[in-house]
This record gives C-alpha cells, sequence and structure tokens, in this order.
C-alpha cells in the first residue's frame, strides 16, 4: 500500500515523493482530481493516504473529494488536504478530511498523519 | 405749471421696473432736477440701498455714504454728489420720507414743494421695491440652492465613483496580496521539500563534502528568509480581509520568551541573548502569534544591530499587565519615524543608508497581533544607542474561575512540550 499524492505542481509531486520514499514508503502521483480517480479506478491496490491538493484544473480537490466519497470502495481512504490556500481550514466541515497541512508542508506533520495511516 | 395728476401718474410709472430708468429721469426733469435715485433701508442690514432698477454702484462710494448718512441725520439736506462718474459733480437735494427711504436727486435746482410733495410718495414706492427686492432675493435663493443641489449631487456622484473605485482598488490590493502569498507558497513548498531531501539523503549517507554542506546550510537559511517573507505577506493578506485569527488560551510569557530565546541564541554570531525575568507571568493569548510577535522583535534586534551586542529579553509585571521587552543597542529609531513605525510597509528613515533591506511588514504585524488581544506596543530608542520594543498583555485574572487543574496544567504542558519538542524542523 502506498501513498498517493495528487497536486498539478510537478515540483512539489517530485519533491515529495522523494522525500517520503528516501523514508520507504511507496509512493504514485497524479496531476489531478480526475487522474486521481483514474488511478483508484485501475489500481490493484488502494493507497493508504492520499496527499490531496485543492486548486488544481479541471477536476479540482473539493470535486475529488466529493467524487471520492460517492464510490463505496474509495470512500474511506483516509484523505490529507495539501494546500496554500488561505482559508482552507475553514472548509474542514466540507471537506471532511483527515488531515489538513499547510503549504510549504511542516515536515513533521506531514510524517505524523504518514505514521499515522501508513505503515 | 403742470396739472398734478402729473405728479401722481410720472411717480406710478416708477412702479414698473422695465421702463423705472426712463420714469426716473421724467420725473426727475419734472421736479427740476437731471436724474433721481430712491434709496431704500435693507431689511435685513441697516443700510440704505438704491432701490432695484436705479444704478446699483455709485462712483466714489465714501462721498455717497458720507452724504447719505447726513440726509438721515438731518432729513433734508443739500450738497454735491459724483455722478455718473467721480469726475462728474453734481448738485445734489436729499429728502428722507416717513419710512426712512430717501429720495435723491441730481444735477439742476428742485423745486422744493414738488420735492416734498413727491417725498409723501415715495414710502409707496419704497414698499414696492422692497416687494420686488424681497421676490430677487428670494428668487436669487431659489437659484442658488438649486445650483447648490446640482452641485451637490454631482459632488455626491463623484464621491460615489471615488469611494467604489477605492473600494475596487482595495479589494485588487487584497487580492493581489491573497493571490502573490498562493502563488509564492508553490514554488517555496518544493524548494523546501527538496531542501529536506538533500538533507535527509546527506544524514542517511553520511557523506558530503564540507563545502557542499556549508552551502546546503546557506541555501536552507535563505529558503527560510524567503519562508518568514511569504508568511509576513500572508498574514498581512489574512489581517486586510479579516481572516487572521487568535486563538486565546492561558500562557506563560516567561515561558514563551524562554523557548524563543534558547532558540535563537545557537545560531547567533555577534550578538548575545539574555532572558530577564521573575517567575511565570500568565497572560491569555495565541501561543503562536505572540511567539511570532517576539520573534519578529528579535529578529529585528538582531537585523538592526549589524555590529552585534547583547539583546535583553525582559518579562515582568506592570500593574494590570503582562509585559515582555526586547532591546538591542543597535542603530536606533529616529524620533521622526517613531509614530509611523507600525503602520504597513513603513521603513525608518536611518535603514536605507544602511542598507539593511525588509519588507516593512514585521512591525505593523506584531501591532496588529498585540492590539487584536487588547495589549498595547510601544517603543523607546536613542539613535546609535538602540531601542527597546515593549508589548504588554491584560494578565489573566480570573485565576479563580479556571479549574484548577487546568491552570496548572497550561504551563506545565508548554513546559513539557518545549522541552521534549524536537529542533524545529527547517521547513516550519
Amino acid at each position: 500500500m502506498g501513498i498517493l499524492i495528487v497536486d498539478d505542481d510537478f515540483a512539489i509531486r517530485d519533491s515529495l515523493s522523494q522525500l517520503l520514499e528516501g523514508e520507504g514508503f511507496q509512493v504514485s502521483s497524479v496531476a489531478d482530481g480526475q487522474e486521481a480517480l483514474n488511478y483508484l479506478l485501475q489500481s490493484p491496490e488502494r493507497p493508504c493516504l492520499i496527499l490531496l491538493d485543492l486548486m488544481m484544473p479541471g477536476v479540482d480537490g473539493w470535486h475529488f473529494r466529493h467524487r471520492q466519497k460517492q464510490y463505496p470502495a474509495f470512500a474511506s481512504i483516509p484523505v490529507a488536504i495539501i494546500s496554500a490556500h488561505p482559508n482552507f481550514r475553514s472548509q474542514a466541515t466540507t471537506l471532511d478530511a483527515q488531515g489538513y497541512i499547510d503549504k510549504p508542508i511542516d515536515i513533521d506533520a506531514l510524517f505524523e498523519i504518514v505514521a499515522r495511516y501508513c505503515v | 405749471m403742470l396739472p398734478r395728476v402729473s405728479i401722481a401718474t410720472l411717480v406710478s410709472k416708477l412702479a414698473n421696473p422695465a421702463r423705472r430708468s426712463e420714469a426716473a429721469r421724467d420725473l426727475a426733469v419734472y421736479l427740476g432736477a437731471e436724474d433721481l435715485i430712491i434709496f431704500i433701508k435693507d431689511p435685513e442690514i441697516d443700510l440704505l440701498l438704491p432701490a432695484p432698477g436705479f444704478p446699483q454702484t455709485l462712483p466714489a462710494g465714501r462721498v455717497w455714504r458720507a452724504f447719505l448718512v447726513e440726509c438721515a441725520r438731518v432729513r433734508h439736506h443739500n450738497g454735491q454728489l459724483p455722478f455718473p462718474d467721480e469726475r462728474t459733480l453734481r448738485t445734489a437735494t436729499g429728502v428722507v420720507a416717513d419710512d426712512g427711504s430717501l429720495l435723491v436727486l441730481l444735477g439742476g435746482i428742485p423745486d422744493v414743494t414738488l420735492v416734498t410733495e413727491v417725498s409723501t410718495l415715495v414710502p409707496l414706492l419704497a414698499a414696492a421695491f422692497r416687494g420686488e427686492r424681497a421676490v430677487a432675493i428670494a428668487e436669487g435663493q431659489v437659484q442658488l440652492a438649486h445650483q447648490s443641489a446640482t452641485q451637490a449631487r454631482v459632488l455626491a456622484n463623484a464621491l460615489d465613483l471615488v469611494r467604489h473605485e477605492l473600494q475596487r482598488a482595495l479589494h485588487a490590493r487584497d487580492e493581489f496580496l491573497s493571490i502573490a502569498a498562493h502563488e509564492l507558497k508553490t514554488p517555496l513548498t518544493s524548494l523546501l521539500g527538496y531542501l529536506q531531501v538533500f538533507k535527509r539523503r546527506a544524514a542517511r549517507e553520511g557523506h558530503m563534502n564540507e563545502r557542499d554542506h556549508a552551502t546546503l546550510l546557506t541555501i536552507d537559511l535563505q529558503a527560510h528568509r524567503l519562508h518568514k517573507m511569504v508568511n509576513d505577506l500572508f498574514d498581512l493578506s489574512r489581517i486586510e480581509t479579516g481572516i487572521l485569527t487568535i486563538e486565546r488560551r492561558p500562557l506563560d510569557l516567561t515561558l514563551l520568551c524562554k523557548r524563543l530565546t534558547d532558540e535563537v541564541q545557537p545560531v547567533l554570531e555577534k550578538h548575545s541573548v539574555a532572558l530577564q525575568a521573575d517567575g511565570p507571568v500568565l497572560v491569555e493569548g495565541d501561543d503562536t502569534r505572540l511567539e511570532q510577535v517576539l520573534q519578529n522583535l528579535l529578529d529585528n534586534a538582531i537585523k538592526y544591530s549589524p555590529e552585534g551586542g547583547e539583546i535583553v529579553v525582559e518579562v515582568a509585571r506592570r500593574d494590570e499587565h503582562g509585559c515582555m521587552s526586547v532591546s538591542d543597542q543597535g542603530i536606533g529609531i529616529p524620533e521622526a519615524s517613531r509614530s509611523k513605525l507600525f503602520e504597513r510597509f513603513y521603513r525608518a528613515g536611518n535603514v536605507e543608508s544602511r542598507s539593511i533591506t525588509g519588507l516593512g511588514i514585521g512591525l505593523f504585524l506584531v501591532h496588529e497581533i498585540v492590539t487584536s488581544h487588547g495589549g498595547t506596543v510601544e517603543v523607546t530608542s536613542q539613535v546609535g544607542r538602540g531601542s527597546t520594543f515593549t508589548v504588554c498583555l491584560p494578565l489573566l485574572h480570573n485565576t479563580v474561575t479556571l479549574h484548577p487543574l487546568d491552570f496548572s496544567a497550561s504551563p506545565a504542558q508548554q513546559m513539557s512540550s518545549s522541552m521534549s519538542q524536537p529542533k524545529p524542523s527547517p521547513t516550519r
């Protein structure tokens, strides 16, 4: 079981992948919500955690979260929001995520949430 | 001699404003003079003024005024007056009517009997003239009011437009700040992420030559400077849009100061930081935000004392307040700059020449955070000697109403968390 990173910025996907892989985690990454849904539908394994950006072109983070909850198979996959959006925490009720991490990312907070859901 | 009815006819002709000057001349000639002016008392100011339809400006006003005053005094007065220009002096006869209005005949030799007779009719005319004047004044005021109303409308429209533009500009600025902060955070996220990758890889593999290590530290330091600036900009935009939140909990200022001074001392080369405190000082506030306040004050103390020296952080109670102050031995702040020091984007007058850079946001944030806690921030300074910034917050009073365990738990928790807390990771 790996971690799925959903972010439209390549450098963020790549740096987070390297960082997490460096600590021994298996990581996949996609660039938007549609790709994430496709990945979930096609992948034989469920990720242990989804790190989800909010502001992305096409299917954005809010939209992805909404769609994810409609699929019983994926609805329970834990999601941590990673965002630079000024007040995304105030939308916690709508997003209903398991974690909220501001960009730039606090590494301790990231590893803490990863440790909680991924062994 | 002309029949008596002619006097009444001639006088009555004066009532017609359209032909008044012509009628005045006819009457003057009939009375043996060349010209005639009737003066009436202005109802508002106690002054004799030419009635409407007669010449309104008279040459050599002083001479006329003296003549009119004399007439009013003696009721019948003969003299000389300049008319129609200053150089043409003409004989003048003034007769005051019963209502105080005045008939002045110019030139010739008027027939006194006829003049007296006419003067008995003048009050009737004067009443009509006053009516005319009142109507003219009222019309003027109506027109003025109309003009004022039009001008007020134009001004109100202009003001609306300005206000609208101002709101748009303010909105655009807030939006820009918010977008700029967001856009800056994206590359910063990957930059700090890659830095972590490097540092962790180097730590894992256990080899990195000294020069690369030093380079990595510099990149780390600069990236964090950038991070702080972006955070300041971000906070600024949150203040502007009113979404900077303060979460109040009981906290110990001494502990907060100790935590930060302990953190900052190891990375300083030219400065030493001393903490002066005498036991816990409890206030109610947002731990993260107040830490930001102290961090900004410490950053400034270091930045504005480029020669180094001692920085003293003092925590004390003052009356009903818990205060923390940061003193440096730096360049100081010119007196003229002090009143504007807490305004956004403001930088003191003596920083440019010393090439000390900054955005001018730090102290604005300090001020906003402190005032939203119901506190104050003050500065004392001597140019060339140093500055002291003092932040005072209301002391936590209702200790009795707090659960004793909560009360004791708070500082202790902070103590234990500060002790077990690892060195902040570079992305913080």
